[in-house]
Parts: structure tokens; sequence; C-alpha cells
């Protein structure tokens, strides 16, 4: 078979490595055959090709030194780094909050958007653990990153010299320069070239190109710069509706910190291509962002609709309903995950707790097993928490300490279980241990009400009125509208406001 | 001061020029600035609780006098309070007794510091001096006397002193510390005079007014229970402590419909108060709505895993609908909480036995009869499991004793007395069965022993002996 | 012996009353179970590349240091 035709082989089998190999043989024969040149950028560029529109995290950097964001202070509900108050669905009570001050989300995606930092050091604080790391720099460094790891993969140093490379001359030529923009921007991550290229391409086929137009909005949006990308979207999407740039002009959106114009743009999207799923999903999560978790339960169940498969519109109604007292029917969706194929200990774990929960107790304990066993390190301190509840659901308590033990030997920054071990320790009796485990809770969790409240009670109860008193103003700080809390506050007012 | 300190002009010039004069009668009377001048100020912002100003002229005042402008001192440490840093304020506290030993009031600042710190013991040293000094009987000494003693746990003289307080000044939060001492020594008819006494003063207050219809509950006086509870909603319909009383009330005298009306508004009010569910579940059950009665027990349950009461009731929905399994998961976690409730473990006895399991169904009787022998339920439940396994005579027992129990206790249930006649009728039934049984076997034992004699008599002789009709 | 077939079942008696709360005392608080989310495929692709290109430079750094 001639060579060429199988390297082509090997790429629409998807065996990028054997196709790069069979070109790099057929390159040192004839060094200037473009066309296999072409097919190893393409694919070597495959090996490493990410989903961007799905990867995209935000720096620390980035959102601490925003210049873009338009209000310091957002009205109640257009902002989503200052979640607002609920509009119904279960409240801090019943589900609980991640770092964020959001609740519990069915899935984690790279993207994480949290809470703005105020200052520097509010930023740093922000935890190092795998789950919840936030990159401190900048997402353009990141890249870079990302793009030193994909040079390992290659042997014999770089295939192309980006330096000496002549743009001009591949611009104009349509084939060439399109595989070799990718190649440059997902596989060298260097976004400085790739942009060089595109302005050069852009104008070489005088701005009637969409494709380029949106690389070179993918570029100005790596680079930070968020209005020249939003202005290259948009105009792109004049000549050309795609599902891609409406997807990447409302990430632009989101970006700005503006989620209901990317709602709008999603909706726009909506309209040309009725019941497309990312768009969906991507509305969806903007009304979780936005702390609507209804509303974002609606567009999940759309986006079933048309795809009844996708992870996480299942996972996240199945949460919704776990949440609202219907572990029978989020046992359901999570069954259907694993119908599926899925096989993690994040799923196993759900399961257990949702056979648990809907009483059918002989499935519990295969779950949770399976779960333990499938669990990487991280997440096994999860897997041994929850646990540590269907014990004290079955009234064992020293079953439960053990458990949150083992959650703390593999997690010691877990806020949740040393809350829980505070409370299993004052049914013992304990209470300096207890208020020790609470102190060390609230440190770790400010945003989590139950150990300052726990702790606010038991100061109250041992007569340390100036620490109960400091400590419920900070439960209240994350849960307002707690009403143990708050007669906790009025209880202890009475003491220090008198006169 | 500085006037004062300005020096003498120089003698050369003689003449007693104005200006001179001017000069010597400055120099003769001295202005004085007063440390109390600016108190009038200070005062004013702290009314007006516009701390950050306050604060500002406090730091100028305390500077400019050195700290030892009492007053200064004085509303720099009720501020420090109000922001919850109680060491400095007792601090400031102390320099304002310093300065003036003989305020009562400084004193009485620092021995309410030490309180709030929880240093009762010295809380009281210090209330005891302020009482020392102070000119007149004060209410709030002897208040706040009867407190700290409270926690340092000597009763009867936190009771004098309170007892003084209300007689000084009749106020409410002094009836409310006396009725609570009563109540740890379990006195609840001397709570519940305290209550009556304070309501005659303080008619319209609900917090009292359903502090009083709660005990009267646990003494099992519903009437003025009732009483008490319409008045405290009448004055505060949205009295969250007195609609739960209410409902509970209503749900023990069957009225289900007003408790649910009671139970809708107070869920508003406290969206996850463990006892509200509880307490609606239970009524759901009552009206058969057995699924909504399910879903509120186990939401309770959810908020508060540790709530035996919750646990329990969810173990007898699901008894009443026959799902066993899930009753004895929910009523074993009830005992693993809470191991000495009778009625508990008769449930989950009468799970074990429907579960295929008698023998420790007879366990958990046993246990339960242990634990209260005086339950009438547990003696007759105990006599059907016995008569299911065929312990006719030890289930008699039982019924016996429950005949017993019925008379001696109060009014029985309907079904009760039932399931306590079917019982008793099942076992004479049996007993007649037995004695025939009896009877054929004594027969058939008679005849054993003739064959045996006969064949011990005819050694040699193979004489069968001769089987009766229903022996095998 | 007679057989019990003949006489139905016993039921036990089962007291409807439930056991209720008078008060709300406000008690101390758990923090709830966790539903784990999901990790999305992209994340778990990211990872991968990231733990492979992790592995490839423990590896080189080996190699270097034995040689």
């Amino acid at each position: 078979m001639d060579p060429f035709y199988a390297a082509l082989s090997f790429y629409r089998r998807l065996k990028y490595e054997e196709c790069a190999a069979v070109c790099t043989e057929l390159l040192e024969k004839s060094p200037y055959d473009q066309a296999v040149w072409t097919l190893k950028m393409k694919a070597v560029t495959e090996q490493v090709y990410v989903d961007d529109i799905e990867a995209e995290e935000e720096g620390i950097a980035e959102a601490l030194m925003d210049n873009d964001t338009m209000a310091q202070v957002a009205r109640p509900g257009t902002s989503l780094r200052t979640p607002s108050t609920e509009k119904g669905g279960p409240n801090q009570g019943l589900r609980p909050r991640t770092q964020t001050g959001r609740p519990l989300s069915g899935v984690v995606r790279p993207a994480t958007q949290s809470g703005r930092p105020g200052t520097m050091e509010q930023a740093l604080r922000t935890p190092r653990t795998a789950r919840t790391a936030r990159p401190v720099t900048s997402q353009s460094a990141r890249s870079v990153r990302l793009g030193t790891a994909s040079m390992l993969t290659e042997s014999g140093g770089p295939f192309i010299q980006l330096s000496r490379l002549n743009l001009g001359k591949y611009a104009a030529q349509g084939n060439i320069a399109k595989p070799l923009f990718e190649y440059i921007f997902y596989h060298e991550n260097d976004i400085r070239h790739a942009m060089e290229l595109a302005v050069q391409a852009t104008q070489a086929c005088q701005f009637k190109d969409w494709w380029w137009k949106v690389q070179l909005g993918k570029c100005y949006f790596t680079l930070g710069l968020i209005r020249d990308a939003e202005q290259q979207f948009r105009s792109a999407l004049k000549q050309n509706q795609k599902v891609e740039i409406f997807l990447r002009l409302a990430r632009v959106y989101i970006r700005l910190d503006q989620p209901l114009s990317a709602l709008d743009v999603c909706k726009t999207g909506l309209e040309y291509f009725p019941g497309e799923v990312t768009l969906t999903t991507e509305i969806a999560r903007l009304f979780e962002g936005l702390n609507n978790i209804p509303t974002s339960i609606k567009y999940y169940r759309d986006v079933l609709k048309e795809d009844s498969t996708h992870v996480e519109a299942i996972a996240c109604i199945g949460m919704q309903h776990f949440y609202t007292d219907q572990p029978e029917i989020s046992l359901r969706f999570y069954r259907r995950l694993l119908q599926m194929g899925i096989y993690n200990a994040e799923l196993f774990n759900n399961l257990g707790l949702c056979c648990f929960y809907a009483q059918q107790y002989d499935m519990t304990l295969t779950c949770f097993e399976q779960a333990l066993s499938l669990a990487s390190e991280e997440a096994v301190a999860d897997v041994w928490y929850n646990i540590a509840h269907v014990a004290i659901g079955v009234g064992d308590c020293n079953l439960a300490m053990q458990c949150l033990r083992l959650c703390l030997s593999a997690d010691s920054n877990h806020a949740s279980a040393y809350n829980n071990l505070g409370m299993l320790e004052m049914r013992l009796g304990h209470r300096d241990q207890a208020r020790a485990f609470f102190q060390a809770a609230g440190s770790l969790a400010p945003y989590l009400f139950e150990p300052h409240h726990n702790y606010a009670k038991l100061a109250e109860e041992m007569g340390d009125l100036q620490t109960s008193y400091i400590v419920i103003q900070k439960a209240l700080q994350a849960y307002p509208s707690h009403v143990s809390s708050q007669e906790l506050l009025q209880k202890l007012q009475k003491h220090f406001a008198f006169m | 001061m500085e006037n004062v300190n300005r020096k003498f002009p120089n003698n050369d010039d003689t003449s007693l020029s104005p200006n001179i004069l001017k000069n010597l009668s400055m120099i003769f009377v001295p202005e004085l600035p007063l440390l109390e001048s600016r108190n009038w100020l200070i005062h004013l912002h702290y009314s007006r609780q516009e701390f950050g100003i306050c604060k500002i002229l406090l730091q100028e005042e305390l500077e400019r006098s050195n700290d030892m402008c009492e007053y200064a001192n004085y509303v720099q440490g009720l501020i420090l309070r109000h922001e919850g840093k109680i060491q400095e304020s007792l601090e400031s506290f102390q320099t304002c007794h310093t300065l003036n030993p003989r305020n009562v009031n400084n004193i009485k600042e620092v021995a309410r510091s030490l309180y709030l710190l929880g240093r009762h013991g010295l809380a009281v040293e210090a209330y005891l001096e302020a009482e020392n000094v102070s000119s007149k009987p004060d209410w709030d000494i002897y208040h706040n006397l009867g407190t700290c003693l409270l926690h340092v746990g000597q009763h009867v003289k936190a009771k004098e002193y309170l007892l003084t307080a209300i007689e000084l000044s009749h106020q409410e939060d002094s009836y409310v510390e006396l009725a609570k001492i009563h109540l740890l020594e379990n006195d609840i008819q001397g709570a519940i005079g305290i209550y009556n006494a304070a309501l005659e003063w303080y008619p319209d207050s609900c917090e009292l007014a359903t502090s009083l219809g709660l005990l009267y509950m646990t003494t099992g006086q519903h009437q003025r229970a009732f009483e008490k509870l319409g008045c405290a909603l009448a004055r505060d319909p949205m009295c969250t402590k007195a609609l739960l009383a209410a409902g509970c009330m209503m749900q023990n005298h069957q009225d289900f419909d007003v408790a649910l009306s009671k139970y809708k508004i107070a869920a508003q009010l406290l969206p996850e108060s463990i006892s509200l569910w509880n307490n609606i579940g239970m009524c759901f059950f009552e009206k058969k709505k057995y699924v909504a009665a399910i879903s509120c027990l186990k939401r309770g349950n959810y908020l508060s895993p540790f709530d035996w009461k919750t646990l329990y009731n969810l173990g007898l929905v699901h008894l009443i609908t026959k799902q066993y399994a899930s009753a004895f998961h929910y009523l074993s976690a009830a005992i693993n909480l809470y191991p000495t409730s009778a009625r508990t473990f008769m449930l989950l006895a009468v799970a074990l036995k429907n579960l295929g399991d008698p023998d420790n169904a007879r366990h958990a009787f046993e246990q339960a009869i242990k634990l209260d022998p005086s339950d009438a339920a547990v003696a007759l439940n105990y006599g059907v499991l016995l008569n299911s396994v065929g312990e006719q005579e030890k289930a008699s027992v039982q019924l016996r004793r429950f005949q017993e129990l019925a008379e001696g206790g109060p009014g029985l249930d309907q079904e009760l007395l039932e399931a306590a006649q079917s019982l008793s009728l099942s076992l004479t039934k049996a007993n007649k069965s037995d004695l025939e049984t009896d009877a054929d076997e004594k027969n058939k034992k008679d005849e054993a022993d003739d064959a045996g004699r006969l064949v011990k008599a005819g050694e040699g002789s193979v004489v069968a002996p001769e089987m009766g009709p229903d022996e095998v | 012996m007679p057989e019990e077939g003949k006489m139905p079942a016993l039921k036990e008696y089962i007291s409807h009353k439930g056991f209720l709360h008078h008060e709300d005392i406000p008690d101390y608080i758990l923090c709830k179970p966790r539903l784990m989310p999901l990790k999305s495929v992209t994340l778990e692709k990211l990872e991968n590349m990231q733990k492979q290109a992790e592995e490839k430079m423990k590896r080189q750094h080996m190699n270097v240091q034995k040689s």
C-alpha cells in the first residue's frame, strides 16, 4: 500500500501515533512534501486536542486583576461572581455548599466560577488541593504549560521550528494555513505566532472567511483581550451562524461576568439551532451559576429530551432530586448513568447514598464497597464521610466515628467531617474535644454555617458569651436566614447591648 | 494648661500699661479645662449609635486626659462590649473603677463583663461588692447575682436573690430566671406559680403564656394549657413556640386538621425544624395519608438524624404499612440511640416476628418487659407471639398479666381489648384441644405400658402392641 | 397437635400514637451527606494528559539520574 494512503488510513482510524510515525518517515525521504507535512500536523494536533470550550479555567490572576468587569457591586441576579439569594430549591440547611458559596453541583467542570476575591490575600487563600485548586497564573501561562507538556511527547525535537517559519507564505494557502494554525494553537500553544498567522490569513482572504475571525477571536480570548474577542465573534456571527460561534461568544460574556448577555446569546443561538444540546446545556449552567436551580433543572430536562445520554444533565437532575427528598427518583437517574457504562467512585458513592435514603438497604453497602475500591486518594475521603452518615442513620455512633476518622486521615482538611465528629463527641459528653473540632471545622471552611452555629451554641452553654457572640455572626454571614442562629444572636444581644 | 506655664514678663517696664494688667490677670486666674467637658457629646453620639464618630471622640478625650476621663472610659467599655471584645471592655471598666471606686455603675459593668467572659465566680464577688457600695437596693444587682449563682450551682442563694430582685422591681427576666431554677429542681408546680405571678404583671407576654401553657401540658392540665396557648396566639399569631405547642395539643386531642393549619403557619417561619416535621408527619399518619407521613418524617430525620422519636415514628408507620424490613431498620436505629424505651422494643419485636424471626422477637419482648413492666400492650403482644409459636402456656401467663395490668391502668383502646379477646379465645380453643390431646396421649401411654407389661410377662411371645388410630 | 391453620393468624395491637415534640429545642446541626459531583469527560482527559506528562518527566529525570 502507498505509505501516504496508509498514513491517511491511520488518521481516519484515529491512530494518531502510527500516522505521525509514518509521516515522519515519509518526510525524511522528501522533506518538502506539503501533503505529508499537513497530515502529520493534523495527526499530532489531534493527539493533544482538548475541547477548549469546555476546558477554560480562570486563574487567580485573571480574577483579581480584571479590567473588563463592569460592575464592582452587581445587582442581584446579574453576576456570576456574587452568588445571589436562592430562588426556590433547597436551601443551605438541606444541600451542602461548596467553597464558592454555591450549592453542590452535579458535575465538576474545569471552568470554576467562584466568588471574586477582594484582595490578593483572599485570592491566595484558596486551598491548593487538586480538586479545588485554581492556577495562580493566568490562562495563557497555563496553555503554555500544556504546550510544554505536549512537546515532551516528541522525540528528536520539535518538528516545526516556528521562529523560522514564513507565516506570510502559508497564510495565503488556505488548505495549509488552517491545519498549521491549529497545530500552533493547540500543540505548540504559542498564541503569539498563531495570532500572527491568523491576522495574515484574515487579511489574505479579505475578511470574508468566518473561520479565521473565530480563530482570531480565540487568540484574543486566550490573551485576555476579551472585548476584541467579542468583536471578532460578533463579526463572524454576522457572516455565518454556527453553534461554536454562539458558544464562544457566550463564554466571552461569562468571562466579562455578564451572565444575562450570555443567556441572550444562547437563546439567539437556539433560535437558529432549535433543540441544540450544547446551547441548552450552557443555559442550564448559567442558571446554576446564578443560583436559580429550578430553572437550571428545567433546561437540563430539555437537554435530556434531545439527548438522553447526556451525563451532565442526568447527574445534575439526579442531585437535585436527592436534595429535595426524592431519593428514589435520584436513584433511577444514577442507575441510568451506571447502565451507560460510567464506572467510577463518585457514581457508586452517589448510588450508595441514594439506595440508603430510598430504603434499599441490601444495595447500599455493596455500592459503597465498590466506591471505596475505585476511589482515588482525594475521593476516598468523601466516600468515608458518606459511609459515616449511613452509620449515623443506623444509630451506630462508634462506626460513624471510625469512618469519620478514616475520612480525616485521607483528607485532613475535610471541614464537614470535623463538624460531625464534634457532634458525635458532644453526644458522648466530651465538650472540650467537641469544641476543638467545631473550631477546626469553622476555620477550615468559613462558608459552612453548621460548625459556626455549633461552636456558638456550645460556647453559650459553657458560658463563654464573647466567643459565642462573635462566632454566631459568622454563621449568619454564611446563612443569613437560619432561624436557630438568629434566635441565638437575639438571645446574646440582650446581654451585650444592655446598657 | 499652657496659660499657667506662661513665664512672668520681664521686669524692665514698670509702668502699669493695659497690656501688663491683662497679662497679670491671665497669670492669676488660670483656666482649667474641664475633664468632662465633652461628655454630653460622647453621650449624644453613643445614644444615636454613631459608634464611629463616638470612637474618634473617645480617642481624643482619652489622649487629652491621659486616660483619666471616667466617662470616656465607660463609654469605650460599652462600645467594645457591643463589638464583642469583652476582655478589652473589662479593662476599660476596671480603669473606671480605679478612677472612681464609689460609682456603683462601674462595679456593675466590671461584674457584667466577667459574667460575659464566663468567669462566674469572680462575677459573683464583684456583684457582692457592688451591693455593698450601692446606696440603695438595686434590682439589677440582685438579678445578676441570682443568674451568676445559678451558673455556679448555688440554687438556694440564687433563688433568694432573684426573689429580692422581683420584690424590688417586677421584671419579666427575673421571673423567667426564677422559674428556670425551679424547673432545674423539677419543681413544676413552683414554676407554674411563678409564671402565673409574672403573667399578672405582664399579661401581654407571648413568651410567658407559651411557657406556662407548655408546663400545664406536662402536668396534664390540658384545659388550662389550651387557654394559655390560645392567649399567646391571640397576642402574636406568628409565635412559633405557641404554634407548635398548640398544634401538639390539638394532635393529642385527635383534632388533626386544626393542628395541620397551625403547623402550616409555623412551617413558613421554621422551615428546618425537626419538631415541626415530625409532628406534621404524625398528623398525616393519623389521617391515614401514609406516603405524606413518610416523606415528612424522612425529611425530619434527614435534618436531625440523632432524634430517636422521629426514628420511632418512621418505624411505626412502616410497621403499619407492612414494610417490615424498613421498620426493623428504623426501630433498631432508634434503639441504638435511645436504648431505654419499652415501646420501641415492643415494636421491634413485632417487626421481627413478621420478618420470621421469633427468637429475637422474644428477646425484644423480654427487654421491653424489663424496661416497663406496667405496659399492658407489651404483655398482650408478647402473648400473641407466644401463641403463634405454640407456647400456649406462656401465652396464657402473659394474657393473665395483661388482664391484671388492664384493670389497674388507665382506660384502654377498643382495638386493644378486641385483640385481647381474640387471643383469649384462641388460647381457650387451644387449651381445649390440648386437653383432648393430653387425654389421647395418656391413653396411648397406658396402652403402651400395658403392652410393655404383657411383653415382659409373656417373654418370647411376639405380640406387637396395638397401635392407636392416629399414631404413626 | 391441632393445626394452627384452622384459626386465623392473630394480629398484634399497635398503638397509633407516635411520639410528638412539644417544643422546638434547637439542637446542634450535622453537616449533610455529600453527593459527589461527577467529572466531565474533558476534565478527565485533561487530568490524564497532565498525569502522563508528569510520568514522562519523572522517567526522563530518572534516566538522567541513572546515567
